[in-house]
């Protein structure tokens, strides 16, 4: 069943030129959509600005599309602060990049991983609730009268977790949740994170910049550029071999042993939404860019063959001419 | 917890020394009391007596360690003018001065607090734009300026209040206004910084995520977090209750703490100037004092290095 069905998601920011300029639409999401089944993991992959963390908040109805809808258990976003769409919060969490940020320091954890259950009125004892999301995240349930600056890194995020998921939620939208840590405790949170989600069967939306790290944990992975999805498909098949010029720049930029040479550097500046170059977006950077990329935008479709899906004229041109 | 506020009396103490010491020095560096207390055409041996009688023909670390020891006695001095002591002269103005800092801070905690919250909350709102543009004309103008146009428009002009003196209570308004308008002004700018930088936190973010509604992030997440900067401004106002009327009570002729000093000052009454100085260290000292003890309560991080 599918849980999330995110169509045609379209996110425009007023952005203001210069000093005293006028505002400039720009679009920070530019039309994607999202499928996620319960249980499943979908990795979203992207350099920082190209609108992932936007697109986590439009999914989650933190924001509103000003194109495109959202639907979440077979319904349809309530607009936001209304009492459905503030009831739906239980179903749906959020887990940022810095733990430290996320928790309020002023109150011990205890305290605020049970606020989510005060605020939906979850029924039952919910110190014993506190003490078992504690221990079902690795920390010990006498932790709960810590204050965050008390903790180390790993085990604030641990706690801001166990605060994500106190209501059972059935969607959990990561973004950046291992960035902010240290590397030998990045996998201990990964790890975490898959256990938790096969214990609980939730839906998991991974957001983040790092290819290797979406491969470990998700079941889909889709590659964004500038507000689009630029290609989706199996984790390892894209890693693999990556059918999407930037998808290819971003796979041979992971520093393997023993690899060497082919490792592409991508040239120009980095994009901004504000001047979003004509036809397909990545062709000012693109190595094997031709006429018609500069015209025409690409759309997101399956390629002959293998069904992966690619939003490139030349991956469809290509394998069209090797069938 | 003990050695932290042992420590922090300590350093309490030396800075009030350290203040004292300084008023000591700069007051005899700057004038001689002799030759304006007696008047300049004296005879020379009415000068002279004059020194000797207050002890100002002794070396400059005589005096200092005779007024320290007189100090510790519980001795302020007296003043060269009417040989009263100073302390009774100071401490029979305190009253007058705090009716007028009293009120005026809570003008400025009433008023700046609750228009800084309110302009943080409805960002970039025309309100918020109000509050911001009349809490830039309300610390930029000083405080004698606004002083004078209120007695402008309310004493001259309209002849609803009057411009001075201290007969009745209606001759504290304009003075308590004039006092609490800048305060409030500042208070307001930096409570709504602070609220802005409190709301831009992602536990704000995670809270409202969380379902939590938006009154209630607000009281429980935003605002014991904003309180933190905002109490220490709210601590060098309520440091400054005694000596931060000095401008305004000289605008209305308010006999306060702080207009006895302007004319102590004038005339080298070395006594009461250094008695004044020690009085507003002191409650300054005090009043950080507070602050810092207040913020262990509100923020556990400074509870537990506190502790440590």
């Amino acid at each position: 069943m599918t849980l999330l069905q995110a169509e045609g998601l379209v996110r425009r920011y007023a952005m203001r030129r210069g000093f005293l300029g006028r505002s400039v639409p720009v679009e920070a999401v530019a039309g994607i959509s999202l499928h996620l089944r319960a249980g499943e993991t979908l990795g979203l992959v992207g350099e920082s600005g190209c609108g992932k963390s936007t697109a986590g908040r439009l999914v989650l109805g933190l924001e509103t599309p000003d194109e495109g809808s959202v639907a979440f258990e077979g319904a349809a976003m309530p607009p936001p602060g209304s009492e459905p769409w503030r009831r739906l919060r239980a179903r749906m969490q959020l887990v940022f990049q810095d733990p430290l940020g996320s928790l309020d320091r002023r109150i011990c954890i205890g305290e605020q991983i049970a606020e989510p259950l005060v605020i939906h009125d979850t029924p039952g004892d919910h110190a014993a609730r506190v003490a078992e999301l504690l221990r079902a995240v690795g920390l010990r349930a006498d932790q709960a009268s810590r204050y965050p600056h008390e903790l180390s890194g790993g085990q604030r995020q641990r706690a801001v977790l166990a605060r994500a998921l106190a209501t059972n939620p059935a969607l959990l939208v990561a973004d950046e949740p291992i960035s902010a840590l240290d590397v030998s405790i990045q996998a201990q949170v990964m790890n975490l994170l898959a256990e938790l989600q096969a214990r609980t069967g939730m839906a998991l939306l991974f957001i983040s910049h790092d290819l290797r790290v979406v491969r470990q944990v998700s079941h889909r992975v889709a590659v964004m550029y500038l507000g689009k999805i630029v290609e989706e498909g199996d984790p390892d098949a894209v890693l693999q071999s990556p059918a999407h010029p930037y998808s290819q720049a971003l796979v041979s930029a992971i520093p393997a042993p023993g690899r060497q040479g082919h490792r592409i550097v991508l040239a120009g500046d980095p994009p901004s939404p504000a001047d979003r170059p004509s036809g397909c977006a990545f062709h000012p950077r693109c190595a094997v860019a031709i006429a018609r990329c500069r015209q025409e935008s690409p759309v997101l479709m399956a390629r002959a063959g293998d069904g992966r899906l690619v939003a490139c004229h030349l991956a469809h041109d290509i394998t069209k001419a090797a069938a | 917890m003990l050695r932290f506020l042992t420590l922090r009396f300590l350093r309490a103490i030396v800075t009030i020394v350290m203040v004292v010491t300084f008023a000591f020095i700069v007051l005899r560096l700057s004038g001689d009391p002799a030759l304006l207390i007696m008047s300049v055409d004296a005879p020379p041996e009415a000068i002279a007596a004059f020194r000797e009688a207050w002890g100002l023909d002794d070396p400059l670390w005589v005096q200092y360690l005779r007024y320290f020891n007189a100090i510790f006695h519980g001795d302020l001095g007296r003043s060269m003018r009417d040989g009263r002591d100073a302390i009774v002269l100071v401490t029979e103005r305190i009253p007058a001065t705090l009716a007028l800092t009293l009120p005026a801070l809570a003008i400025k905690i009433g008023l700046g607090v609750p228009a800084g919250i309110y302009a943080a909350l409805h960002r970039n709102s025309l309100a918020d734009r109000m509050v911001m543009v009349m809490a830039v004309a309300g610390f930029t103008v000083p405080s004698f300026v606004l002083g004078l146009l209120l007695v402008l428009v309310f004493a001259v002009q309209l002849g609803w209040l009057p411009s001075g003196g201290q007969e009745s209570w209606r001759h504290g308004i304009l003075p308590v206004i004039t006092l609490g308008v800048g305060g409030a002004a500042v208070l307001a700018r930096f409570t709504r910084s602070a609220m802005l930088e409190v709301l831009g936190q992602p536990y704000i973010r995670s809270a409202s995520a969380k379902g939590v509604p938006w009154v209630q992030v607000v009281r429980r997440h935003a605002l014991p977090n904003a309180a933190i900067p905002t109490v220490t401004i709210i601590g060098f106002m309520v440091g400054s209750l005694i000596a931060g009327a000095v401008v305004v009570e000289s605008v209305f002729s308010w006999p306060g703490v702080g207009r006895l000093l302007v004319v102590a000052v004038a005339n080298r009454d070395l006594a009461v100037v250094q008695c004044i100085l020690l009085l507003v260290a002191i409650t300054m000292v005090t009043a950080n004092l507070i602050v810092d003890l207040l913020y262990g309560a509100l923020d556990p991080r400074l509870r537990a290095g506190a502790l440590r």
